[in-house]
Order: structure tokens, then C-alpha cells, then sequence
């Protein structure tokens, strides 16, 4: 591994020692580690040339292709910000977007609506520009401006510093232990943070990433798996998508993979028996994070075979502490916040002084997750602060709930929601999609009842024919409750 | 019985000026995703009444590759 701090510096290094290895695959082309840094060099000339200067911000597109990873490490070549654009933004998030950030240059298709003057994505800048004298950025500067949804609609930019991200890559590949001889599949947008992290970490070990955009063309994953793949990175829903459409004929390829990182949603724990199983020889790995502390606990289920219920114990040089309203740890099995220290910890919110305020307490990052430490060191989740609904006093998890309704062999997505009751306060509400639609309220009930106590069970049972998700997978409950209001007459 | 290109404008709930042609593949329209790919791949089985193999499902890539299958299965 080479001794550089940044995955700028990283990225040169490996260039350096690996020139003919391959950097990218994408579809039918691919970079070498020497082409890839070519045009890393030609937009970072590019840029300069346009008036782009230290620490400006570099709006970009991140639709997969092969120019991302060029255009992402070449902000980073001048010491600019990249932020990189959920393709599937509406025009008009994308105009409130320019103008949160005020980038000195855009880079979008022309076949997009935008109410800015933008560079053209896919023109040709011509590959061979003289490199750019511009010393590398130091490890506190801001590298990188995610912006993230909340299930409550409000977007935040979150800035990482160059530290940040080289943390977040070096503390995962210490858990997971990917090699320069890896090649992974990243089916996962670039311009999230997992997908992100996943980039770096194949690029600053001198790794091969093999894009894909998103899991409903399975062969290619056969395919990539037949000509060598070692890894896979893929959320949970990715991976019912996969089994939905391949029954178990992705067991034989997935048993050759080294490994897989799951992340970003919660697995029911037979689901992950299931997997191991089948995959009896992969590191099959699971993080908890957040696009402002990164993954910072992990686990691997066979590891961690009789703690599948937890999300794992903290990463390697992470600190993650169970506290208070108060900041102060609460004992083993006592319920509080997760809260997270360490080098990958975002240094706030881009031109949000007070959310970082609210976030940003004592030296720690307070995630709105809520948690209790088991006997054995293991962090298991209950929820989202936001989420909790509280009946009569007591406090309820919807995803609890959820869980016990995915057990059910006729339900293929749900979201328990919390509704006003004059009696109890809140109330709750169930939302199924289901083929059959064929169990009554009472039937519902008695199936939660040997599961769940009964403060927890949902009063209505309501099937409609999707849930609504934000970009990230997480359930816009409040948008549930919300239609259904709509629609009463 | 619908053609291919109305039961994916319907099972995606897109506009009718849509457009939707022997080309168009899933990156083409944002709606179809993962899981409205799924959507479709059921709507299909449904109104063809067929059944559509995992092998077979591995090679839809385009709008042109589900005509071919139809015209195989049915």
C-alpha cells in the first residue's frame, strides 16, 4: 500500500507503479491506470484553463460512465470541490442546486433541462493536454460535497475533507481486505456515497472497478464473474432485485467472489442465514453509515454467525459511543444515539452552520440513529430518532414491525407509518404490497401477535401497490400517510 | 391485447407522448429501474400468459429483446 494520505496522491502512486493495470470497466471500454490518469490530467488542465481555482466547486453529472472517475479525480488534482449530481434530479432540484453551490463550472449532457450556463459532459477535451503544475490539496481542505435526502425531503451537502475520504477507504479495506489484485463490481451510483467510497478504495489500491448501473441486467454480473471478478459491492433491495429475476442461479457465481459489501439498509437476519449458506467460503460484509461518518461499524456473518441481529461492532480506527440527550454513554442494553469519532467525520454541512451545530457535539457526530450496546461489544439498531412513534408512552420502531411483516411469504414491501389518534396519540398503520391481498385485519393481527407485543400492532392494514422510497432507499413514511389523506373523500 | 411498448408506458405509469420504440432501453427512461423492470417482466408474463426463465430474463436489455422472446414464448 503506498504511504500517501490522499487518494489523490494514492491514485498518482499507483499510476506510478501499475501504469498498464486496468483502472475501469465500463461496458465495452475500459482505462488504464496510465489512461485514466491522462484524462484526470486533461480535465484538471481543462478546468484550470476555465478559471477553476483552489477549493471552488465543480458541479458535475455523476451519471456512471467512464468519465466520472476522471472528472472526480481531477477536481481533486487541482485542489477544487467535486460534487458530484444525482442524475435523476429534476430540473429544478438541479437550478436550487446550482445555486446552493455556486460552482465555477458545470458539467452537464445538453440533453438536460438546466437553467445555467453549463460545460457540455460528454465533449471531447482531448487527452493529451500538458499535466497541470498545481501542488496536491492537503488533507483538511474539503474534497468532496455530497448531497444527501433525508426521508424528510430537505437535501444537505455534506462536505468531506481529503482526510475524510482516505479514512473512509482505509478503514473499510482494513475490514474487508481488498488486494491490488481485486477486480470489483460496483452496481451502485457513483454520486452516493457508498458507490463513492467503493470508487476510491479500488483506485487508491491500484484495484480494478467494474461499473455497472444499478442489478436488472444479471448476466453482466455472470459474465464479470466469469472473466475473474473478485468482489461486489450492492444494498439489500439490489439483492432481492437479483433474486427476484435469477431464482438461485446467481449461487454458483456468487460463490466464487472473495467478497460482497452490503450496505445502507437493514437485512432481516434469516435473510443473511440464507446467504451464508449458500456462500459458505465469501466474506459476505455489512456496514452501518452515513454519508457524514462513512461506514463505521461493520460486520461479516460468518464472523459474526450468533450476533446477525446486530450491525456489527465499530470499524477499524472508528470511535462509536451509545449516548444520552446528554452526550454521556448509557450502560450495556441501555437505549441511545449512536454517535461516531474519528478521522472520517465530516467537518459539517456545506453553508449550514446550525445543523452542523446540532450535529457536531463535543468532538462526536450524533447520527439520529438509535441503538443499544450488547453484553459482547455488538451495536444493535432500534431505529431512527425521527422515526420512533410512541404509543401511549411507550416507544415503537416501524422497522420492527416491518420486519415481521417481510417474514411473511405474501408481502413484498411494506412501511409502517404513525397516524394521530385522540386516544392514544399516535397510532399505527401498516401499508403492505402484497399479490394476494387476501388477509384480513384480524388475520394480521393474530400473525403479529406471537411475534410482537401488542402495543406494536398496527391497528389498519392497508395494501397499496408501492411504498415510496427517496433516491437512497430510504421509505418517505410521512408521503404514505400523506397520499392516503388525499385520497379519502 | 396491449402491445409491448403500451404495457411498459402503463406498468410505469409514464405520459402517452412517451417515447417508446424497438431501441429504447431502461437507461433511456428514468422510471424504469430495477424494480420497474421487474414490473414489467410480470405485466408481460401476465398478458402473453407466459413464463419468462431467469435465463432468459438475463438477456432483456432492450425493448427489442423483450419482442423477441414474446415472439419465441408465445
Amino acid at each position: 500500500m503506498s504511504p500517501s494520505s490522499t487518494i489523490i496522491q494514492s491514485f498518482f502512486q499507483v499510476v506510478k507503479e501499475h501504469p498498464h493495470k486496468t483502472a475501469i470497466i465500463w461496458k465495452d471500454d475500459s482505462l488504464s491506470y496510465t489512461q485514466l490518469a491522462q484524462w484526470v490530467e486533461a480535465y484538471a488542465y481543462f478546468f484550470t484553463a476555465k478559471g477553476v481555482k483552489r477549493g471552488d466547486r465543480i458541479l458535475f453529472h455523476g451519471q456512471t460512465s467512464l468519465r466520472f472517475p476522471a472528472i472526480y479525480l481531477a477536481c481533486h488534482r487541482i485542489g477544487a470541490i467535486a460534487v458530484p449530481v444525482d442524475s435523476r434530479m429534476t430540473p429544478a432540484e438541479r437550478n436550487e442546486l446550482f445555486i446552493q453551490i455556486e460552482p465555477a463550472i458545470a458539467l452537464f449532457p445538453s440533453s438536460l433541462e438546466t437553467s445555467f450556463a453549463c460545460e457540455e459532459l460528454d465533449q471531447d477535451i482531448g487527452t493529451h493536454q500538458p499535466g497541470v503544475i498545481n501542488p496536491f490539496p492537503e488533507g483538511n481542505e474539503i474534497a468532496d460535497i455530497l448531497f444527501t435526502t433525508g426521508t424528510t425531503g430537505s437535501r444537505k451537502g455534506v462536505q468531506l475533507t481529503h482526510e475524510n475520504i482516505f479514512a473512509g477507504a482505509s478503514n473499510s479495506n482494513e475490514f474487508i481486505g481488498n488486494t491490488p489484485h481485486d477486480k470489483e463490481i460496483i452496481p451502485l451510483p457513483l454520486h452516493h456515497a457508498f458507490g463513492l467510497r467503493r470508487l476510491r478504495v479500488n483506485l487508491m489500491m491500484g484495484a480494478t472497478a467494474i461499473l455497472e448501473e444499478g442489478f436488472m441486467f444479471p448476466q453482466r454480473f455472470f459474465d464479470h464473474i466469469s472473466e475473474g471478478a473478485t468482489g461486489l459491492c450492492m444494498v439489500p433491495t439490489g439483492f432481492q432485485v437479483l433474486k427476484k429475476l435469477m431464482k438461485d442461479r446467481y449461487i454458483p457465481y456468487f460463490q466464487k467472489l472473495n467478497y460482497i459489501e452490503f450496505g445502507s439498509m437493514p437485512m432481516p437476519a434469516e435473510q443473511k442465514r440464507e446467504l451464508m449458506d449458500q456462500l459458505p467460503s465469501t466474506r459476505i460484509c455489512m456496514h452501518y453509515g452515513l454519508t457524514e461518518v462513512a461506514a463505521n461499524i461493520f460486520t461479516e456473518f460468518h464472523d459474526d454467525a450468533a450476533h446477525l441481529d446486530t450491525l456489527g461492532k465499530p470499524s477499524p480506527n472508528v470511535d462509536v459511543a451509545i449516548v444520552d440527550a446528554s452526550m454521556n454513554p448509557v450502560s450495556v442494553g441501555e437505549l441511545g444515539e449512536i454517535a461516531v469519532r474519528g478521522s472520517i467525520q465530516t467537518p459539517g454541512y456545506w453553508n449550514d452552520p446550525e445543523r452542523s451545530k446540532q450535529v457536531l457535539v463535543n468532538g462526536w457526530f450524533r447520527t439520529g440513529d438509535l441503538a443499544i450496546l450488547t453484553p459482547s461489544g455488538h451495536i444493535k439498531m432500534k431505529g431512527r430518532n425521527d422515526d420512533v412513534i410512541n404509543i401511549g408512552g411507550k416507544k415503537v420502531f416501524p422497522q420492527e414491525i416491518e420486519q415481521q411483516l417481510m417474514s411473511h411469504p405474501t408481502v413484498q414491501d411494506c412501511a409502517c407509518c404513525s397516524v394521530a389518534n385522540e386516544l392514544l396519540g399516535e397510532q399505527i398503520q401498516a401499508f403492505i404490497i402484497s399479490k394476494d391481498k387476501q388477509l384480513s385485519t384480524q388475520e394480521w393481527v393474530n400473525i403479529l401477535r406471537e411475534s410482537l407485543d401488542s402495543y406494536k400492532i398496527p391497528s389498519q392494514f392497508i395494501y397499496v401497490d408501492s411504498i415510496p422510497y427517496t433516491n437512497t432507499g430510504k421509505k418517505k413514511r410521512e408521503a404514505l400517510i400523506n397520499e392516503r389523506a388525499h385520497k379519502k373523500p | 391485447m396491449n402491445n409491448i411498448e403500451e404495457l411498459i408506458r402503463q406498468t410505469l405509469m409514464l405520459s402517452v407522448d412517451t417515447q417508446i420504440n424497438d431501441q429504447t432501453t431502461p437507461q433511456d427512461i428514468p422510471a424504469w429501474d430495477s424494480l420497474g423492470h421487474i414490473n414489467i417482466i410480470t405485466a408481460i408474463e401476465e398478458e402473453y400468459d407466459i413464463e419468462i426463465t431467469p435465463e432468459q430474463i438475463a438477456k432483456l436489455e432492450s425493448v427489442a429483446h423483450f419482442k423477441e422472446l414474446i415472439e419465441e414464448l408465445s
